[in-house]
């Protein structure tokens, strides 16, 4: 059967399929490559980081409002943040903060914050980091998805060539729907390239959610100010908005576009706990 | 002249801890995780144990293998134990001298078995099963009993001995278990500690627990006198106690080599902080027990603790 010498709608249809089947092979290849030849390379200790590989600036931004409110540095007044002017003397380690304390101070809104230069070009930084741990893209992982998007887009650009040819040689001028979705599949591959996140960071982000997952159960239960560092990874791992809303009812209001990351990767799990009665202890008795 | 043998520490992974653990990765040399909770789980959740492992050394340890028994171990259970040690690959794992099952009867919790010679036999034909099928041997490690186990016909620390020399397994001692055997059977924790096959202990567990009432039983001869007995309860919910860390510090001046030191705990978690600073009570103690043999003019030594694949032709 030539494929080809198939009537316009059937096509399409078929073209749609295809779109559907090459892309979604693409992106198994693509993430099989990735996971096989590149392997995490960094310590994960740092809340900010894991926020930038979740959301990139804005996901730090996110997590260090939220830790500088629970040590008291930042207080809400209605619906928006402000410096604690009563703390004094703060401790503001990270240049991150010490940008965002500062716009904060200046009376400058969220929207502006989080497309500040200065903040967003400190948060890049830990772009760098992730980008040599294989957790984002970087010229070697992004060489390896060349090929596989190259013939994707071949496939694709191909077959729809063929039959524009085709249909023009015939006299068929109606070709529209047709370089619509050639165009699509161009962009999607494309986004399949230059997606930031490698299917190893991808992965990383997953098993955290398991391995904080009980960290994740009981975040209604931390105290304020005793525990910043667990509220920082809850935000990092989960997202602001799966923050108790009682504590941080400013979260909607600064931060609508953040929405849950989802309370678990693939591999939920407690990490806990066995089948002798919570890890080995309290036997004997 | 400085001690050169190398000494780890870290604590057991309980998710409460997760975020307090990644934060202080630096603390930490080593975080031991329960591998019973992954049996059940298919094998694609096994991967957040490899990127724990990319984060910080990884011990495994199980809780419901039963190999101090006459009767062999369940062949799933080490199959699936196998197929984990050889994805993690953890730097060493371990074991409890205990059985969890009889029969179809599944205790619940860790059960001292009679020590006589034929749970000795038992529980070696098990440990060779268990380096049949997964090409290693465990760290063994001693559990913590409120009665001296019915038919038991030698002490534990020679039952210990027994099985460590004729398995050829090295040793996990858990001092609080040890310390709280000692009280509860009478004996000086320095002395019971003596009896057990020190030059084989490679890692130490380090825990609290609590006293508990025993009321004697009624003597029927006589009036109920009501007088009040304690046991000590290793019970993994409480701080290391000073006792156990100076017994931590009289192993440490009778080994040769280096040693893993994890901290348990399993509940009523304090602060992290909390931990962290046991963990830097017992480097104090390893410190000060070092110094003290270098000013005993003792002979320098030096063990590094080798990985898992190469203890695994050992």
């Amino acid at each position: 059967m030539n494929i080809l010498a198939l009537s316009g709608p059937s096509f399409l249809l078929f073209y749609f399929g295809l779109m559907v089947v090459v892309c979604f092979v693409t992106q198994q290849l693509v993430n099989r490559a990735e996971t096989i030849k590149f392997k995490p390379r960094t310590k994960l200790s740092d809340p900010y980081a894991i926020g930038y590989l979740q959301s990139g600036p804005a996901g730090v931004i996110r997590v260090a409002v939220i830790s500088l409110y629970d040590r008291g540095i930042l207080v809400n007044k209605g619906t928006s943040l402000k410096v604690n002017t009563s703390k004094k003397n703060p401790t503001l380690g990270h240049p991150v903060e010490k940008r965002l304390v500062l716009l904060i101070a200046s009376g400058v809104g969220m929207d502006s914050i989080l497309t500040d230069p200065e903040l967003r070009r400190l948060c890049d930084q830990y772009q760098n980091g992730l980008a040599r741990s294989n957790l984002m893209a970087n010229d070697q992982i992004k060489a390896e998805r060349l090929f596989y998007v190259v013939t994707a887009l071949a496939v694709m650009l191909g077959f729809a060539g063929a039959k524009i040819v085709r249909a023009l040689m015939r006299g068929h001028t109606n070709i529209m729907y047709l370089n619509i979705l050639a165009i699509i599949s161009v962009v999607l591959l494309l986004k399949m390239y230059n997606k930031t996140k490698t299917a190893v960071g991808e992965r990383m982000l997953a098993d955290l959610k398991s391995l904080f997952r009980g960290l994740y159960d009981r975040r209604n239960s931390i105290m304020p100010g005793s525990s910043t560092n667990e509220l920082a990874f809850i935000a990092a791992v989960y997202g602001v908005a799966e923050l108790p809303a009682a504590r941080f009812r400013f979260i909607k209001t600064l931060f609508p576009k953040a929405g849950s990351t989802g309370s678990c990767g693939t591999s939920c799990g407690s990490g806990c706990g066995s089948s002798c009665g919570g890890g080995c202890g309290g036997c004997g008795g | 002249m400085t001690y050169s043998a190398s000494y780890r520490y870290g604590i057991g992974w309980r998710s409460h801890y997760s975020a307090s653990i990644f934060a202080n990765l630096d603390a930490l040399d080593l975080v031991e995780v329960i591998v019973d909770d992954y049996f059940l789980k298919p094998k694609k959740y096994w991967h957040e144990l490899r990127t724990l492992a990319a984060q910080v050394p990884v011990v495994l340890h199980g809780v419901s293998l039963g190999l101090a028994s006459v009767h062999p171990v369940d062949e799933t259970r080490l199959n699936k134990l196998a197929e984990l040690l050889d994805y993690v690959r953890p730097v060493f794992w371990s074991e409890h001298l205990a059985f969890v099952r009889a029969g179809n009867i599944e205790i619940g919790h860790l059960t001292a078995p009679p020590r006589n010679a034929a749970t000795v036999a038992g529980t070696v034909k098990n440990l060779r099963r268990i380096e049949q099928v997964t090409g290693s041997r465990p760290h063994l490690e001693n559990i913590a009993t409120l009665i001296t186990p019915p038919g038991s016909s030698m002490q534990e620390g020679q039952w210990c001995a027994a099985i460590l020399e004729q398995s050829g397994c090295n040793m996990l001692l858990d001092l609080h278990n040890l310390y709280a055997n000692a009280l509860n059977s009478g004996a000086a924790p320095d002395e019971y500690l003596c009896r057990f096959p020190l030059e084989r202990t490679r890692s130490v567990h380090l825990s609290g627990g609590k006293w508990i009432p025993k009321k004697t039983q009624m003597n029927p001869t006589s009036d109920y006198t009501g007088v009040r007995q304690f046991k000590l309860l290793d019970d993994h919910l409480h701080d290391v106690p000073e006792d156990v860390f100076a017994l931590l510090g009289t192993l440490v001046q009778k080994v040769p080599h280096g040693l893993d030191i994890l901290i348990e705990r399993d509940g009523k978690f304090p602060d992290f902080c909390e931990v962290l600073s046991q963990l830097e009570r017992a480097r104090g103690v390893v410190h000060a027990a070092q110094n003290q043999l270098e000013m005993a003019g003792s002979p320098p030594f030096s063990q590094t603790i080798r990985s898992y694949h190469e203890r695994r032709s050992l």
